[in-house]
């Protein structure tokens, strides 16, 4: 091939770049945002948690439950450890990245089960839900198992002054059930449960 | 494993058999060849082609030897990695930023550009808040986009070569277009509002404030997240908007998206092996190529899977690892509760084996056994079932050498598709095979003798050798998944990643290309008695043999070392 070949791929590469810059760069998620905000609102939005007009979170997202000094309150549900930030942190999603051998993790999840054990008063040899103890993938994320929630139940009853019963019932309620019975697994949404507790679903 | 997970395998496997043979008749419908042949939608796609054709002044009717094709692909990918450098180096002071991303440093940029431009999409940033909106669409979106459909035009132009008779091995320029415009746009669309409607975010709103109910605040992202996700599926590409990839609940918010994001994956390339034996007009040809990709595939998904569920060993016997109906269980560690430990697997592991690494979980607190199969599924080359088109041309030079082996051991002379594999064709097979781990194994074992490389490890022992030797495999076979421990953004790091990124990808490409190139003359035999059968169960065993036993030997001491020694060991 001559130096002109050569001169006339380079050419269309270049036309080339600007077709796909407009077209595929702009034209494409801009045309797919348009159909999206107009039939999904919600979703493409990020299925926002309105009360009363405010901004209170994300049915997707989890978010933390802690007071100021950043320990956990008793009258909510407590969702797993996160590694988002300083935990569920939306602008820094991410993981322990811990190995499974790395003898940090192993003492980490030692400790997490004997506070959750203590905070939820549980017997000193009650076996602990493993999602109560490791942190998930993203930081972020909105569930923990029926197992975790039911061993917080009676805790957040106490702490609200609550029948345990009723709490189990609530729990219950907002169990989701795995998507077309085994695209997923059981989850409760820990921050569509705690806006039932406070009454503000 | 437990029912769900196997129901979630049978699943995706079931519609995979489905989809990928009819898709694979659409594609060779779309991409078959001679003047004036008719393909599905012509009426919508044709005239959009004819002015992307007249805009680059080229003749859709003429054909490139191999070596004007391998230039094609070279000086593009050479001019958009050096559009998209400048994008991410200015994008600070570009509009489009409502998350105030500032211009990335030189070495990042170099890194990222070389990244998304070769379909590794190894991110060395951290998504939310180190790229803009703007860098997402017009650059890395569209370096997803080009890089799958450089891959698809490089397919077909290897398949003329190895199976046609002229010398001349078609236009890249049609190949790409026609890539682009009748299988990755059209399925991208559909796609991101199938995203969209599970609730996957589609906006340019950046950072809300929420109050949240125990009184403090939470940033909740934005971005046009579910039209990259659907490319970086579809494309065989990974890269994502948000750290985490499709692990974060607005990329990948439900048990569906995390199969139906699977299956984005993995239905395209099968179907384009499919396309390949309707191109050459030998179905069973195809069909014992796919039955080898699916083996493969099946192999490192069902183990990794496996070993997840039955969780972490080392764990203290006080945590309930077991699986029940109120508790998903496994080594849930780096795992969302969603997919649980086999969904987690699945997804993550099931990616392995194709140039996409798309990530739901984190694979650096996998057990040994599930991060070895993630592992070993690279290794293996990419080809269960492969990037689109790399999962072609890849396994069919592992035919061609699996041919040639076969050959000597019983006396016959070597030949696939009625082509004869002769010197020429071996020194550029052999080529093609340790051109990567030649770059893999001196990276990687360079790295550990430096500080610079060994520095940014987060876990010790061999699990931190597993992090190192993870990182090079990965971006060479453009998969781009990490074991993320590794703080990777530093000179050392993002400089020889990219260079391994640029080796991983052009040296196949040109080397497929000459292999291609060199059949492109020869003439076909017929087939006789005296013939191998390269598409019945014994050749396909036979490859399957080969493809492991070429894969383990260079590879098997570094394993050792790694998570074979971790197992042994914890």
């Amino acid at each position: 091939m001559g130096r002109s070949g050569l001169v006339r791929q380079a050419c269309a590469c270049i036309a080339m770049l600007a077709i796909v810059t407009a077209l595929l760069g702009f034209g494409y998620p801009l045309t797919v945002t348009g159909i999206s905000q107009l039939f999904f609102r919600q979703q493409a939005n990020g299925s926002l948690v309105y009360v009363n007009g405010e901004l209170r979170g994300s049915a997707l997202l989890g978010q933390n439950f802690t007071d100021a000094a950043g320990a956990p309150r008793a009258r909510y549900f407590q969702p797993r450890p996160s590694d988002a930030g300083a935990g569920y942190d939306g602008a820094d999603s991410g993981a322990s990245n811990l190995g499974p051998s790395n003898p940090v993790l192993i003492k980490l999840v030692t400790d997490r089960a004997a506070a959750y054990r203590a905070f939820n008063d549980l017997p000193k040899n009650a076996v602990v839900p493993v999602d109560a103890v490791t942190a998930s993938a993203s930081g972020l994320d909105p569930d923990i198992s029926v197992a975790n929630a039911l061993d917080q139940a009676r805790r957040v009853a106490r702490a609200r002054h609550l029948p345990a019963a009723r709490v189990i019932a609530l729990v219950r309620q907002h169990t989701t059930q795995a998507q077309w019975g085994f695209l997923s697994e059981p989850t409760v949404n820990v921050l569509e449960l705690n806006l039932a507790l406070d009454g503000l679903r | 494993m437990n029912l769900t997970g196997w129901e979630q395998l049978l699943f995706v496997c079931a519609v995979t058999a489905i989809l990928a043979p009819l898709l694979g008749r659409y594609l060779a419908a779309t991409f078959r060849d001679g003047a004036g042949t008719k393909a599905p939608g012509d009426r919508i796609f044709a005239p959009v082609e004819r002015n992307v054709y007249r805009a680059l002044r080229v003749d859709p009717e003429s054909s490139m030897t191999w070596q004007v094709y391998a230039i094609a692909v070279l000086v593009f990918g050479l001019l958009s990695t050096a559009v998209l450098y400048a994008i991410l180096r200015l994008q600070g002071a570009l509009p489009l930023n409502p998350t105030h991303a500032p211009g990335m440093s030189p070495t990042l940029s170099f890194n990222t550009a070389i990244s998304f431009i070769t379909g590794t999409n190894w991110q060395a940033y951290e998504g939310e808040t180190q790229a803009s909106y703007l860098a997402d669409m017009a650059g890395l979106v569209v370096a997803q986009f080009t890089a799958a459909a450089v891959g698809l035009a490089v397919a077909l132009a290897v398949v003329r070569g190895i199976a046609g008779s002229s010398r001349r091995i078609g236009n890249f320029w049609v190949d790409f277009t026609r890539s682009l415009v009748r299988v990755f746009v059209p399925l991208s669309v559909i796609g991101a509002i199938v995203l969209v409607s599970q609730g996957v975010v589609q906006n340019l709103t950046g950072f809300r404030t929420a109050s949240t109910l125990a009184g403090g605040t939470q940033q909740i992202p934005g971005g046009p997240v579910a039209s990259m996700e659907v490319i970086k599926l579809l494309g065989t590409n990974g890269g994502s908007m948000y750290g985490v990839g499709g692990a974060h609940p607005f990329e990948n918010p439900t048990g569906f998206t995390n199969l139906f994001d699977l299956l984005l994956v993995i239905v395209l390339p099968f179907a384009i092996i499919f396309m390949f034996g309707r191109l050459i007009g030998r179905p069973r040809q195809a069909l014992a190529i796919a039955a080898v990709m699916a083996a493969l595939f099946l192999g490192h998904t069902v183990i990794a899977m496996q070993a997840e569920l039955h969780g972490n060993s080392q764990l203290p016997a006080s945590v309930s690892q077991v699986a029940s109906a109120v508790n998903p269980g496994g080594n849930m560690e780096g795992k969302e509760l969603r997919f649980g430990p086999s969904g987690s697997a699945l997804m993550t592991v099931g990616t392995m084996g194709t140039t996409a690494g798309a990530t739901d979980s984190a694979l650096d607190s996998y057990t040994p056994v599930g991060g070895a199969a993630a592992f070993v599924a690279i290794l293996l080359g990419e080809i269960s079932p492969g990037g689109d088109g790399g999962g072609l041309y890849g396994i069919l030079v592992l035919a061609l050498l699996s041919v040639f082996i076969a050959g000597l051991m019983v006396g016959r002379t070597p030949e696939f598709l009625g082509k004869k594999i002769r010197a020429t064709q071996m020194k550029l097979i052999v080529a093609y095979v340790l051109a990567i781990p030649v770059v893999v194994l001196a990276f990687a074992s360079t790295s550990l003798l430096l500080g610079s490389g060994t520095n940014p490890i987060l876990n010790p022992g061999m699990h931190g050798l597993t992090e190192v030797a993870y990182a090079y495999a990965s971006v060479a076979q453009n998969n781009g998944s990490a074991f993320a421990g590794l703080a990777a953004n530093t000179p050392w790091y993002d400089v020889t990643l990219g260079i391994t990124m640029l080796i991983g990808r052009f040296a196949p490409i040109v080397l497929a290309l000459a292999i291609a190139g060199s059949l492109a003359g020869a003439r076909a035999h017929a087939r006789t008695r005296a013939t191998l059968d390269t598409s019945g169960p014994t050749f396909a065993a036979f490859l399957v043999g080969v493809i492991v036993i070429v894969g383990g030997l260079i590879y098997f001491p570094m394993l050792i070392l790694g998570p074979i020694g971790e197992r042994i060991v914890g």
